[in-house]
């Protein structure tokens, strides 16, 4: 895998000082993009550059089209025009293991097999590192152990997937994209049907990943204000385009988001940290909900 | 983190198994050769364990004995085990991947396809080469396959099942047709053919059996991988690496194929496919790749056993083994599904 130097490192706006000695190279953008399903198209002109080593998220109405997006640049969508590049090469052209060391994602709510151990389970993340004659090698014994070790799940290693309760469950499904080693992470809604503690804990995991492992990831949130607090670069998406990228949560105004969400709002910044969080204005002016 | 693992490393490859699968896969084998082994025994003419080891070993017994086991009763136990082997081996890879625990591909108008071609050959020209059977079966068997693929081509897996009752229905009416209209004597060996018998069993069969075995065998054993990340949904699947169809239509063909030959040879047995994968379940937990090769000595046993009882319970008088295998097999899914009625939960 290639590396490069953070100093060549495009520029980012990161809250913190600290930052990885360096980050997994792999480069994905979309040209001209446009994808859907049937007849209907969803998402179109969507250009976009991925940039390396930060915390992108997705942000939008309902149904505006950021998870069609997220599949599309994860190839589980062929695209209709224009087209997902990994590394400057078409990905739906690459061969399907390759890219699946360089790209995961984890989808809305997949599945849970029926019994499988938390460590089977995140062992699955490490498919395409492994052969026929390849079941289990040390470096993907060290993969699940570390992914275990940084979602706090290592002591459910041998519960069953069926047993653990949501926010659990979502920590061993991250542990096996961890698992799998790809300098590039999708996740579609990981923090959804959260409890607080368990989307402070995700969102603070998905930084450090960033900041302290070289990873770059994307990520689909519902949660504005907790995507503020969090993310280093915002993709705002209506109506399947992208109206508005901003490289720092300051610069999302009440105006980009009445805009998007069709919904009047209020800034305030947070006490402690002075990033913005914003609550619903009511038109009433004494300021109680109708 | 490894617990219950048995791990093998050597540079570039490594190999993992849960020991108390491999365990109970290695009793399996075991059960098997001794069944075989007594199966050799037993028949309208008792032959003693020495006697059998003597021929095995040494080649050297009396003529008429030696012909009994080498010509009759060897392919015949060997033929048990392909076919049990084969049906069972289609009948868990095809479960699995419909995630359907009554995918048995008899469902899926294989059988019902081979069964159709060879009867019609067997009433139109009853002194065809026996040869031929395997060969008109496969036919048989890959076009109802192939009609059922085309039909529910991009379907889910739940369509594609029922698509392939559908088929097996209006194959399995135009067999009524078809017997209806045949003379006594060619309807009734039809008849005992369609039962599942292995009394025309020869080394000529068990060859053709076991190439078909060995090939399909293959070709899902080497996309097992694949096939088991089937339980975690498409999109987990191909953005973990496995390709979106090849893998999993191959697979299919290869069950298709191991139905087709097993009903060439043997004829219409009858729930190997659906019964050995639930036995299997019973086993320690293990892979997928354990679960074919535990489900496949199942089958083998099964069918063994079902045949050896047949041809001695009622001796002289044989049951064809599809007869047998269903006494056996009706009554012991009764009692599976009745053990596990409270094991939902926990299959461990």
């Amino acid at each position: 895998m290639r590396r490069i130097n953070t100093i060549e490192r495009p520029f980012c706006v990161l809250p913190d000082a600290r930052r990885a000695q360096e980050v997994l190279a792999s480069k994905l953008s979309a040209t001209r993009l446009a994808a859907g399903f049937g007849r209907r198209i969803v998402i179109r002109d969507v250009d976009l550059a991925i940039e390396p080593g930060c915390l992108t998220v997705l942000l939008g109405p309902n149904g505006s089209g950021k998870s069609t997006l997220l599949s599309t640049l994860a190839r589980l969508l062929p695209p209709r025009q224009g087209s997902v590049l990994l590394d400057g090469a078409d990905i739906s052209r690459r061969p399907t293991l390759e890219v699946a060391r360089k790209l995961g994602l984890l989808p809305q709510q997949p599945p849970v097999p029926e019994g499988l151990t938390v460590a089977e389970l995140v062992g699955r993340g490490r498919f395409p590192h492994q052969g026929f004659l390849r079941h289990w090698s040390r470096r993907d014994e060290a993969a699940v152990d570390e992914a275990m070790a940084l979602t706090g799940i290592s002591h459910l290693a041998t519960t069953d997937v069926e047993a653990l309760s949501g926010g659990q469950r979502q920590r061993v499904w991250i542990s096996m994209v961890l698992a799998q080693k790809t300098p590039l992470l999708l996740l579609d809604e990981p923090t959804t049907f959260l409890d607080i503690a368990n989307q402070v804990a995700i969102l603070t995991l998905l930084r450090r990943l960033v900041r302290h492992h070289g990873r770059t990831i994307v990520c689909v949130l519902h949660d504005l204000n907790m995507a503020l607090q969090y993310a280093d670069r915002f993709v705002f998406v209506k109506d399947g385009v992208i109206k508005h990228t901003v490289a720092d949560p300051k610069q999302c105004t009440g105006a980009i988001i009445e805009e998007v969400f069709d919904t009047s709002a209020i800034m305030v910044p947070h006490p402690q940290t002075g990033l913005p969080v914003f609550l619903p204005r009511y038109p009433d002016a004494q300021g109680a909900p109708a | 983190m490894s617990a219950g693992m048995l791990v093998f490393r050597l540079g570039d490859l490594s190999v993992r198994m849960r020991w108390k699968a491999l365990l109970a896969n290695t009793g399996l084998a075991a059960l098997l050769l001794v069944l075989a082994g007594w199966a050799l025994t037993v028949g309208s003419r008792a032959i003693d364990v020495q006697s059998v080891v003597r021929w095995m070993v040494f080649h050297d017994l009396g003529a008429t004995d030696a012909l009994i086991l080498g010509d009759f009763r060897a392919p015949r136990i060997c033929l048990a085990m392909l076919a049990g082997a084969m049906l069972a081996l289609a009948g868990a890879v095809t479960q699995y991947q419909t995630r359907n625990g009554l995918a048995d591909p008899s469902l899926l108008g294989v059988r019902e396809g081979a069964s159709l071609f060879i009867v019609a050959l067997l009433l139109v020209s009853p002194a065809m080469p026996l040869a031929l059977r395997p060969v008109v079966g496969l036919a048989g068997g890959l076009a109802a396959g192939l009609a059922v693929a085309l039909v529910s081509r991009g379907a889910s897996p739940l369509k594609f099942v029922m698509t392939g009752f559908g088929i097996s229905w209006c194959l399995s009416s135009m067999l009524v047709i078809l017997l209806a209209s045949a003379d006594l004597t060619s309807l009734q060996s039809a008849l005992l053919w369609l039962a599942g018998s292995l009394q025309a069993a020869d080394w000529q069969s068990v060859r053709i059996a076991a190439v078909i075995l060995v090939f399909a065998g293959s070709v899902i054993f080497w996309l097992a991988r694949h096939t088991e990340l089937d339980d975690m949904g498409e999109a987990v699947a191909t953005v973990l690496g496995t390709a979106r169809s090849g893998p999993r239509r191959s697979t299919l063909m290869c069950a298709v194929l191991l139905v087709a030959g097993s009903v060439s040879v043997v004829g219409g047995l009858g729930f190997v496919g659906l019964i050995a994968p639930h036995i299997a379940r019973f086993l320690p937990r293990q892979s997928l790749r354990g679960q074919l090769v535990a489900s496949m000595m199942i089958g083998a046993l099964l069918v063994l056993a079902a045949d050896t009882l047949g041809r001695t319970i009622f001796a002289p008088v044989t049951l064809p083994a599809g007869i047998s295998l269903a006494a056996i097999g009706a009554p012991l899914l009764v009692l599976l599904l009745w053990l596990r009625r409270d094991r939902t939960e926990d299959l461990r």
